[in-house]
This record gives structure tokens, C-alpha cells and sequence, in this order.
């Protein structure tokens, strides 16, 4: 079986080819770094089985950050594979700096030239190229399906092709310098080049201990670029700047940038909550639980008598499950406006107005990605950490990460907020959503001047064209994400919820506790843990059991709730249950407050952790849990203070208090930073001039 | 000596050298993107707090950092 490896610069659309090559679904997008990891799958031409890999993007063979570093391992471990090498042919000079290092390396180089923008391709000469660079040449729109079919056809023949070395533009080189290893599988004539460009890796590998070489990277740089300079093939394209338009003028403006994000984000808030997100997310709801809820239960009561199965069908089932289908639309609606940012290039530009605030706490501007990406689900954004070029700089991104609000937190706001905010809740889930920001920017900050300072930094970052986001592509996004939730309500949820259901109906001898009037197995075990939560205002046996099940998957606390609840009618009845002192999970404002600001903050699901883990390690992904359950811990006794407080005296004397606080505080620092001295205890310079006086 | 940084927006330079005080990580990557010394840039914007930079390169544009820039030496083309 043959196998190829689709290596690339960044955004030039290799997982696009990824896909219509396999048939593949994989995340594509309108910005550098969307793979972060290999990806295998296989295709099939004329009865033969081939394999292809994707690769993350690199610009060239000597990595610069982790996910480069994936890719080169790759291919040095990989040297017989032939090489799917995909140019973008807006820049194809600078792509072709990549495909002449294969060459070098002696790949087998099969260069396809990618056209996004489905111009003709008539100004690139493709049998001169061919000629010139001594490889087969494919021109084509990646998600062409009759022009990738063509491209299966000429892959099959690649065996066929003869490759040959082309112009030897590098010149001779000194074939005496010292190696470490003698069966050496990489060409050689490309490790001394590479050594000469002092790459780190192959240094480490093959130069012999204690030989020093000068950095000569220019030097072959500049003769690759002269040497592309020279190709005639390619003389004739079409040469107009890539990645700017007239629209960023306004989008890059120092007056408009930062108000028209503000404004893309309260957008997307408020349709994804609130307005177009919660109709459609009532409708569903109407549908599940009133109209399919109610005639299944009465399906099933009609051949089954036994009351305890009827119950488990009607609460866990689609009282638990059914809450947090309802909520199917607004997810949807997430991920398709992150899907249009993703898409349409304004990412690169976002990165680009951040990197201001982000520098300060030791992060790059690329860690925009990471951070909206966090918005919608945190274990896959964490694996986007791996494009910082600093290891300090990735530890820091990925322990931010979880203090993003995740998709799978927003049914807790919306029945927490909705029973007890009404309209102003829209108020209270920008303001939880901020708080997860500034908390997460704050946590690096502590650690840029603690123990993780980042090395200089380039943010050097090629800005993405702005396009208008492409139907399939947003299609394709919200498919996968939305396939993983369905999956995840349909495995693991409908699990979690059917023992917590029987842990909380059947107390320790297996009495079924609606009849008995015993106490559950897990109101024994949550009440001997819920006085933890006693100074957060939630100190009750449901509210307590319903976090410790988050901990699997932020999604089960709302169903848990359903259960305790015993809750079959979906957002609204949990909703009113809450307020309810003779339900199991109940709340006060303020302490529904502080619960919604611990969901956020506290120690992220399993699948999070497992990411954590693999990236910085079970060390950091310990303290990462540790960590985020203290500051959720102390952050909701704040949050459930301040509440009970403006509870207690309503808005304007609370305010009047706080202000008179703020002003003593600051009364304090001030007198306290003055520079003091025993003699006088006055200030110093006051002290000199009393002395001078005496 | 002119640095990039010190550039206006719509400046054409040639780029000169490099500081010796670049990380040589940094000037590799520079190179690999066709930034080195003979190199024509367009200096685009600053950033709101002028910590970064854009440029026209090749024909395509990159956001690099102030003080990076502040280590390309350039030379009015």
C-alpha cells in the first residue's frame, strides 16, 4: 500500500485535499495552525488502497514551533514516502521555498499547485515546471472533485515518474564536516546544508561533539529564493498582494478595530442566547419533551407496570437527556458564528489588535485561536496551544484554556440565569463569559512573572485573506462538532445519567426511596460533602452531587438537576423548580449566582484533562485542577457575598458601601506607599531637609 | 542606522542586515519566509499600542513584532 504524506505551508488548504482526496471530514479553516497533529486515512483508485497523511503546516524542513516539529519528525521518519507537496498559487514563490528543502532531502515530490480562488490557471507553465523542478506538477482547486479525481489518476502513476535533481543552485559543499553517524538515511548532501543552517534538531543528531559551525541560513535562503526567481514556469502569475483588502483599513483601524470585535462578539451572544437561539431552543423543547416525552412515557407505561422503570424512562431519559438536546440549537448556532470568524480570515486580524495585550502576559497574539476556540469546546482548543513557539508560552495557553466558557456550560447559565435573571440574564452570561477572560489573562500574567516567563517572542504571522466564509466548509464545522455532542449525549451522558438516577432513587438497601422514603445512596454521600459548598451558599446534597458529575462532562449538572428535580418538562420547569425551597436542588439569587461562576471556573471534564495531560503533563495538569477549583471556590464565595449583600440592601446602598470601601482601601495604599522613615516618620526627602534645618 | 520600526506607513525599504542581537531562531525564520538582506518591504500599519507591525512582503502580508522589527536594519529603496 502506498502511502503519501500532504505537506504544505500553512493555510493552503492540505486538509481541504485531505478531505475530497479521503472523503474525509476533517476541521478545515481560514487560518495558520487549524492541523495540529498527523491525521491518516485512505483512498481508494482503480481497486488499489492508497494511504494519505496530513500534516500541520510548515514553511520550512527546520520546525519553529511544536506543531511544526510534529511535521518534520513525520517526514524524517517517513523518507521513502512519496510527498503530496500543496502550494498556494497566490504565493507560490514562497511555497516553492518548502518543495526545493524536499527535493534537496530526496523525496519523491509530487507538486500540486492549489488555486482557492478559482482563477485560470493559464499563467503557470506546467510542463516547463515540471522540467525545471524535475517532479510532476498538478494544478487544481482542492475541493474540485473531478479535478482531485484526475489527481488520484496521476498519483497512481508515480512510479512511473522519472525524478531528477534539478539546477544545482546550492553549489558544492564541504562533504568533510565531521558526522556523529555513519549509516546516515537522510541525503547527505541536505544534512550538511541543514547543518550549516545550525538546525537544532539534526545538530543534536549527527554533528560530531565539540565541532562549531557558522549559521550560513541566510546564505541558503537567499540562494533557494534566487534560485525560484529564475524558474520561467512561473514568471507569469499573477502578482497582486495576498491578505489585504480595502476592508482592513476600516477592520485594522486604531478608532474602529476594537469597537467592531465588541460588537461581532455582543452580536453573537445575543443570537446565540438569547433572541434567534433561545426561539428555536423552545420549539425543540416543545417537541422532545411535550410531545415525544409524553407519548413515549405513555408507550411505555401501557406494557410496563413496574413504577421505578417508568420513572427511569421519564426522568433520566428524557427529563435528563432531553434538557440538554433542547439546547441543541444554540451549540449549533455557537459554532456556526465561530465557524464564519474561522472561516472568513478575520482571525489573523483579531491575533494581529490582541497581540498588544497578550505580549504583556507572556502570550502571543496567536493565542486568540486557543481562547475562541475555548468558547466552544476546551479539550480540542488546548491541542491549538501547540502553535506557540515557546514551551513556557504553550503551558501558559493551555492552563488559560479551561477558564473559557465551554459550549457545554451554557445549559447551566440559561436554566440558572433564566429562573432567577429573567431578561437581565443576558447581562449576567456576557459578564461570566468576561470573567473567564480576565480570570484566564490574569492566571498567565501571575505566571509570566512567577515561573513560566516566555522567551522573546516573534508573532511572526501571515495574515490569512479575508473571504467570505464558504457554505460547506461552515457546514462541515458544525457537523463534526455537532456528530461529537450527539455522540457524547448518546454514549457517555445516557450512562452518567441513568446511575445517577438510580443512586439517587434507591437508597443503601434497594429500596426504591419514592416508596420507602428513605434517603437515596447519593443524598447519604452528597450530604456528607456538601457543607464544602455551605459557605458558597449551596451547601445542599443535589447542588454538591450535580458538580461532582460535571466532572465527567459539564453537560450532565443540568441533567443531574432534571433528576433530583425529578424534572420531566424541560428548561422552563427546571427552571421554576429551582426557586422552589421543597425541591432538592434549590437557590437563592445569589447563591444561583455563585453557582453559575463555580460551574465556570471549576476543574474541567475528564476528556480536558486527558488533553491536558498529554500536552504539558501530569504534573502541571494536576496543579491545573488544583488551581481551578481554589479560584472557582473563592470566586463564588465572592460572587455569593456581594449578591447576598446588594440582597440584603439593594443596589444603591451597596454601591455607596463599595465606593466607600474602594476609598478607604486607596486612602491606605496611598499613605502606605509614601517612603517612610523612623526618624521623622514622614517622607524621606521631608526627613533630609528637617535634618539639614537641625 | 534605520530600523524597520522606526518606518511610516507606506515606506518602501530595502532590508539591510540583521542586529547581531536578533535570536538566531527568529533570523531563520525571517529567511525561510524571504526576509534577508536585498529584501523589498512595504511597511503597512502599527498595531493600537504599537507593539506590532505589519508589512507587505513578496507580495504577501506578515505581523511581525516591534522589537523584532527594531533588530532589521533598513535602507530607503
Amino acid at each position: 500500500m502506498h502511502k503519501f504524506l500532504l505537506v504544505g505551508n500553512a493555510n493552503t488548504g492540505k486538509t481541504t485535499l485531505f478531505n475530497s482526496l479521503s472523503k474525509s471530514n476533517e476541521h478545515t479553516g481560514n487560518w495558520h495552525g487549524v492541523t495540529n497533529q498527523e491525521k491518516v486515512a485512505k483512498f481508494k483508485f482503480e481497486k488499489q488502497i492508497y494511504e494519505v497523511v496530513d500534516l500541520p503546516g510548515i514553511y520550512s524542513m527546520t520546525p519553529h514551533s511544536f506543531e511544526e516539529k510534529v511535521a518534520t519528525d513525520y517526514i524524517y521518519a517517513n523518507l521513502d514516502c512519496p510527498v503530496i507537496n500543496i502550494c498556494d498559487l497566490n504565493n507560490i514563490q514562497r511555497n516553492l521555498f518548502l518543495t526545493l528543502e524536499l527535493i534537496e532531502l530526496g523525496m519523491k515530490v509530487f507538486l500540486v499547485i492549489n488555486q482557492m480562488d478559482k482563477k485560470p490557471f493559464n499563467n503557470v507553465d506546467v510542463d516547463l515546471l515540471k522540467n525545471e523542478l524535475g517532479c510532476p506538477v498538478f494544478l487544481l482547486d482542492a475541493s474540485n472533485k473531478k479535478q482531485v479525481a484526475n489527481l488520484k489518476a496521476e498519483l497512481s502513476k508515480i512510479n512511473e515518474f522519472e525524478f531528477k535533481l534539478p539546477y544545482n543552485y546550492i553549489g558544492d559543499v564541504d562533504y568533510n564536516l565531521h558526522i556523529k553517524k555513519q549509516n546516515v538515511k537522510i541525503n547527505k548532501k541536505y544534512l550538511i546544508i541543514k547543518l550549516y543552517e545550525n538546525d537544532k534538531y539534526l545538530m543534536e543528531n549527527y554533528l560530531a561533539e565539540n565541532v562549531k559551525i557558522p549559521d550560513l541560513s541566510e546564505t541558503f535562503a537567499k540562494k533557494r529564493y534566487e534560485f525560484i526567481a529564475t524558474l520561467k514556469s512561473i514568471k507569469h502569475v499573477d502578482k497582486k498582494v495576498y491578505g489585504y483588502s480595502g476592508l482592513d483599513k476600516i477592520l485594522l483601524n486604531k478608532y474602529l478595530a476594537l469597537p467592531i470585535f465588541i460588537s461581532i462578539l455582543l452580536c453573537i451572544f445575543y443570537l446565540t442566547f438569547f433572541s434567534l437561539g433561545a426561539f428555536i431552543s423552545n420549539f425543540l423543547q416543545y417537541l422532545i419533551q411535550d410531545l415525544f416525552g409524553s407519548w413515549f412515557i405513555h408507550f411505555i407505561s401501557s406494557f410496563v407496570k413496574t413504577q421505578w422503570i417508568v420513572d427511569l424512562f421519564d426522568v433520566a431519559l428524557i427529563g435528563g437527556i432531553g434538557s440538554i438536546l433542547s439546547f441543541l440549537p444554540q451549540v449549533t448556532l455557537l459554532f456556526f458564528f465561530l465557524a464564519i470568524l474561522e472561516d472568513s480570515g478575520y482571525l489573523s486580524r483579531v491575533a494581529f489588535l490582541f497581540e498588544d495585550i497578550f505580549s504583556k502576559v507572556g502570550l502571543s497574539g496567536k493565542g486568540v485561536y486557543t481562547l475562541l476556540m475555548g468558547f466552544g469546546c476546551s479539550a480540542s482548543a488546548i491541542l491549538t496551544s501547540r502553535n506557540m513557539e515557546d514551551k513556557n508560552a504553550k503551558i501558559k495557553t493551555a492552563l488559560m484554556t479551561p477558564f473559557m466558557s465551554c459550549s457545554a456550560k451554557l445549559p447551566i447559565y440559561a436554566v440558572l440565569g433564566g429562573a432567577f435573571f429573567g431578561a437581565g440574564n443576558v447581562v449576567v452570561v456576557l459578564g461570566l463569559y468576561l470573567l473567564g477572560v480576565v480570570l484566564g489573562l490574569t492566571l498567565c500574567y501571575i505566571l509570566e512573572k512567577t515561573s513560566f516567563k516566555s522567551k522573546q517572542q516573534s508573532f511572526i504571522l501571515e495574515f490569512a485573506h479575508l473571504r467570505f466564509a464558504k457554505p460547506n466548509r461552515i457546514f462541515a464545522i458544525i457537523f463534526d462538532n455537532l456528530k461529537q455532542f450527539l455522540i457524547r449525549i448518546g454514549s457517555l451522558l445516557i450512562c452518567v445519567n441513568v446511575i445517577i438516577w438510580l443512586l439517587s432513587s434507591f437508597s443503601f438497601r434497594f429500596g426504591y426511596v419514592q416508596f420507602t422514603g428513605e434517603k437515596s445512596m447519593l443524598q447519604v454521600l452528597g450530604e456528607l460533602l456538601c457543607f464544602i459548598f455551605k459557605p458558597l451558599g449551596f451547601g445542599n446534597w443535589g447542588a454538591t452531587s450535580a458538580l461532582i458529575a460535571g466532572l465527567v462532562a459539564k453537560e450532565v449538572v443540568v441533567s443531574s438537576i432534571a433528576i433530583f428535580n425529578g424534572v420531566s418538562g424541560g428548561e422552563n420547569q427546571i427552571s421554576k423548580s429551582l426557586s422552589s425551597p421543597s425541591s432538592v436542588v434549590f437557590f437563592t439569587p445569589a447563591s444561583a449566582l455563585a453557582y453559575m461562576a463555580f460551574c465556570l471556573l471549576y476543574t474541567p471534564c475528564i476528556a480536558t484533562l486527558g488533553v491536558l495531560k498529554n500536552e504539558i503533563g501530569t504534573k502541571l495538569m494536576l496543579f491545573s485542577v488544583i488551581l481551578q477549583f481554589s479560584i472557582a471556590y473563592l470566586i463564588a464565595f465572592l460572587v455569593f457575598k456581594i449578591s447576598s449583600f446588594i440582597e440584603l440592601l439593594g443596589i444603591f446602598q451597596t454601591v455607596l458601601i463599595v465606593c466607600a470601601v474602594l476609598f478607604i482601601v486607596f486612602c491606605i495604599i496611598f499613605v502606605l506607599s509614601k517612603k517612610r522613615c523612623l526618624n521623622c516618620n514622614y517622607c524621606k526627602k521631608k526627613c533630609k531637609k528637617i535634618k539639614k534645618d537641625i | 542606522m534605520l530600523y524597520l520600526s522606526n518606518c511610516l506607513t507606506g515606506d518602501k525599504v530595502i532590508v539591510a542586515g540583521f542586529k547581531s542581537e536578533m535570536p538566531q531562531n527568529i533570523k531563520k525564520r525571517l529567511c525561510q519566509l524571504g526576509i534577508f538582506s536585498g529584501t523589498e518591504i512595504i511597511f503597512v500599519q502599527k498595531s493600537i499600542l504599537k507593539k506590532v507591525i505589519l508589512i507587505e512582503v513578496n507580495f504577501y502580508m506578515l505581523s511581525i513584532r516591534f522589537d523584532i522589527a527594531s533588530m532589521i536594519e533598513v535602507k530607503h529603496a
